[in-house]
């Protein structure tokens, strides 16, 4: 009993040093007297700024450029986006708690548009919003103290605000702890949003802005970074095997919610939503929301390239929300043995493609002729032959034996009926070449077997034989 | 056949010439519904203001250009880029000029002219005898009695996607059903009273000045929230000051009925 109480009590320390390590309290930080001055070094996603080392508050000088910029948003795919600095997402900040910040946003003069800033770390009204609306070629200063630590977006906030937002103008600043974070090998910006053109997903040429669409919420992209394909291929992440990496993971929206995973790595830490003096564990998926953000830490394992999606999965797989890393190094067979065997598996007592007949299938009307065979043939086919066979029939030399001329076919109806009905999986000869692969066996209809031979037979200067259902019902190989 | 063509090309001409001598076409007095809701006093709620009647006035067919500020600065040497008083324009008054007297190549010359402030705009229509249309009378000619409104936001969001940087089109875009040319696609206007609707700079203020609420996320402060490009318009006005220059930022003059 006092045992228990004692560790209960070592523990509670514990999470009180660690608290007391990243939660200075905000009349802390806004008495924490400021010391020099330094201009703020800004990076494009994925890169960060280097970690603080500075044990004080100090004056950082923070000057951001909002340009309207014409750059890609999928392949063949242009789009005119607002950034802050020139690519989306915007420019990643980095501070020290109780650091106070001399903010210039400056609108360039080429841009159409006025802008402002609205940073989530900020303390005031509208984030600085109010303190920022900047016409073209011109420049607003506003200053704020940081009083809270965490991981937040900025965006801008000019009406329409869902179209400044919608255009790319979001970004991430970082207000460390005072004890910062843990050291790690990488860290990683990226940032979620959504995208809404007048063209449908992948139409392409310079998309205008569809008002419709983001009104009804109804995006065409959702990608990392700003674009289709922004990380993967020779622009992913890279890691080595024994790695940490730190991903500063940001939502702008301005509509859609990540579920941020990372497929084949799970997080050993994430500070949810951003913020910093509660850390969770061992976690699969982490919701970002529209507007907010998350830290994830993990140790690679094993090599390999491990996808980066929103796990709504529609958004990874066609609206574009996926990103690589790609992480090298010696394998791991223990934690992770790769594939060991590869092995046919046929269910007991019938073809591999048995487990069709299990639907409902509505019969299509029998031919009544030999043409008509031939065309409904034809049909069956190509959705089930043509893909080994070859539209022309001459197969793939070493691998699909032709049905062209072939010896093995016309030489033998029944023989092509067994063969159709029971599947092959041994070797044999078609004119002249040896083939050993497997066909499996086809649970279609008498009908369907007798067109598609029919078919067969009628092309390619092949017999012009026909096979009519009865035959096939005789000849036909049953399941077991 | 030869009657017909001379026909069509009277009313070819009949149409040309509705702007008549003052070179301004008449816009018909009508109801005008302001985009922007008002507070009333002592109220936190925003209501709408009901439509009001505009009297009638005539407007600029088209956003005056290049070749019209030449002439206006030829004759008035003080509004001239190396002379202009800095309390009147910014540092990038008239910057795509080559010179004082020289807009830089003819292809310009039907182009809207840009980088002029509120100051040097109103001085040129005041040589004319008249001014800026005020912001009720340039959205009402915009709004031009409901017509087109579909393809004045598209024309809006796809001027939006053009990329930055090139000179604006050259006036004479399809005219609406007033008779009136490129009030969107090509440039931003400046209004007489541009400032009147400033809100406070943050959109989404609900604290901002009367009469204001639109910069931002205040959508429930004005009359459609889903006219995006008016919220574009207002957001811009609300972004200038009067010596204030852009380079996608005209102008066109107003005055009393002609």
């Amino acid at each position: 009993m006092k045992r228990r109480s004692l560790s209960s009590g070592v523990a509670l320390a514990a999470i009180l040093a660690a608290g007391a390590a990243f939660a200075a309290s905000r009349d802390d930080n806004r008495a924490d007297p400021v010391i020099g001055e330094e201009s703020a070094v800004l990076t494009d996603a994925p890169n960060t700024p280097p970690a603080i080392h500075r044990d004080h508050a100090t004056k950082v000088i923070v000057h951001l450029e909002v340009k309207e910029v014409e750059g890609q948003l999928a392949d063949g795919v242009r789009y005119v986006f607002w950034t802050f600095g020139g690519h989306v997402p915007g420019k990643f900040i980095r501070i020290r708690e109780g650091d106070e910040v001399e903010f210039h946003l400056d609108n360039h003069p080429d841009n159409k548009n006025p802008h402002n800033i609205d940073l989530h770390a900020v303390n005031g009204p509208g984030g600085g919003a109010a303190a920022s609306l900047t016409a073209p070629g011109h420049s607003s200063v506003f200053s704020f103290k940081a009083l809270n630590p965490g991981l937040f977006v900025y965006h801008c906030a000019t009406a329409p605000v869902a179209m400044h937002v919608g255009n790319g103008m979001y970004g991430l600043i970082l207000v460390e702890p005072k004890g910062g974070l843990p050291p790690v090998d990488h860290e990683y910006y990226v940032m979620q949003s959504d995208f809404y053109t007048q063209g449908k997903n992948g139409e392409k040429g310079l998309q205008p802005f569809s008002m419709e669409k983001v009104i009804d919420e109804k995006p065409d992209y959702i990608v990392f970074n700003g674009s289709v394909g922004s990380m993967v291929g020779d622009k992913a992440l890279t890691a080595k095997v024994g790695e940490t990496v730190r991903l500063f993971v940001g939502d702008g929206g301005p509509n859609v919610v990540s579920s941020f995973h990372a497929i084949g790595q799970i997080f050993d830490t994430v500070y949810a939503e951003g913020n910093m003096s509660t850390p969770t564990h061992n976690v699969q998926t982490t919701t970002v929301p529209a507007g907010g953000s998350a830290i994830a830490e993990f140790k690679m394992s094993v090599p390999g390239t491990f996808i980066l999606v929103d796990h709504s999965l529609v958004r990874a797989f066609n609206r574009g929300a996926l990103a690589q890393l790609k992480v090298s190094g010696p394998e791991d067979k223990l934690v992770y043995s790769g594939k060991q065997f590869d092995l046919v598996y046929q269910p007991e007592g019938a073809g591999a493609r048995v487990a069709a007949s299990d639907r409902p299938v509505t019969p299509p009307p029998a031919a009544r002729n030999k043409a008509e065979r031939v065309k409904l043939g034809a049909e069956v086919f190509a959705n089930n032959c043509q893909a080994c066979h070859q539209e022309n029939g001459l197969g793939v030399p070493d691998a699909f034996p032709p049905l062209a001329k072939s010896d093995y076919l016309n030489g033998d109806k029944v023989r092509a009926i067994k063969t159709v009905t029971g599947g092959l999986e041994k070797p044999l000869t078609v004119n002249g070449k040896p083939f050993n692969g497997v066909m499996p066996a086809w649970s279609l209809s008498d009908e369907d077997i007798a067109n598609v031979l029919t078919y067969v037979y009628s092309q390619w200067d092949n017999s012009g034989q026909e096979v009519t259902p009865q035959e096939v019902n005789l000849h036909r190989v049953k399941a077991n | 056949m030869r009657a017909a063509a001379g026909v069509a090309f009277a009313l070819l001409a009949t149409a040309a010439s509705a702007a008549g001598a003052s070179g301004l076409v008449p816009i018909p007095a009508g109801p005008y519904t302001p985009f922007q809701k008002v507070k009333a006093a002592y109220s936190a709620e925003a209501a709408p203001l009901a439509p009001r009647v505009l009297a009638a006035f005539g407007l600029d067919e088209e956003p005056v250009t290049n070749a019209e500020f030449l002439a206006f600065v030829t004759a008035h040497p003080e509004w001239r880029r190396s002379a202009i008083k800095t309390l009147f324009a910014d540092g990038r008054y008239l910057r795509r000029w080559k010179a004082d007297l020289d807009f830089g190549g003819a292809a310009r010359a039907g182009q809207p002219v840009t980088n002029v402030s509120w100051f040097a705009a109103e001085a040129y229509c005041k040589a004319r005898g008249l001014r800026l249309p005020t912001t009720a009378q340039w959205e009402y000619a915009l709004a031009d009695a409901g017509r087109g409104q579909d393809q004045v936001r598209a024309r809006s969001l796809e001027w939006f996607a053009v990329p930055n940087g090139a000179d604006p089109g050259a006036v004479g875009g399809p005219a609406n059903g007033f008779g009136v040319r490129d009030m969107v696609g090509l440039v931003w206007e400046w209004t007489w009273d541009f400032d009147a609707f400033a809100m406070t700079a943050e959109s989404r203020d609900p604290n901002g000045k009367d009469g204001a609420a639109v910069c931002g996320g205040a959508a429930a402060g004005v009359a459609d929230a889903s006219d995006y490009p008016a919220f574009m318009r207002y957001a811009m006005r609300a972004s200038l000051k009067a010596p204030y220059t852009a380079d996608t930022l005209g102008f066109r003059c107003a005055g009393g009925a002609p």
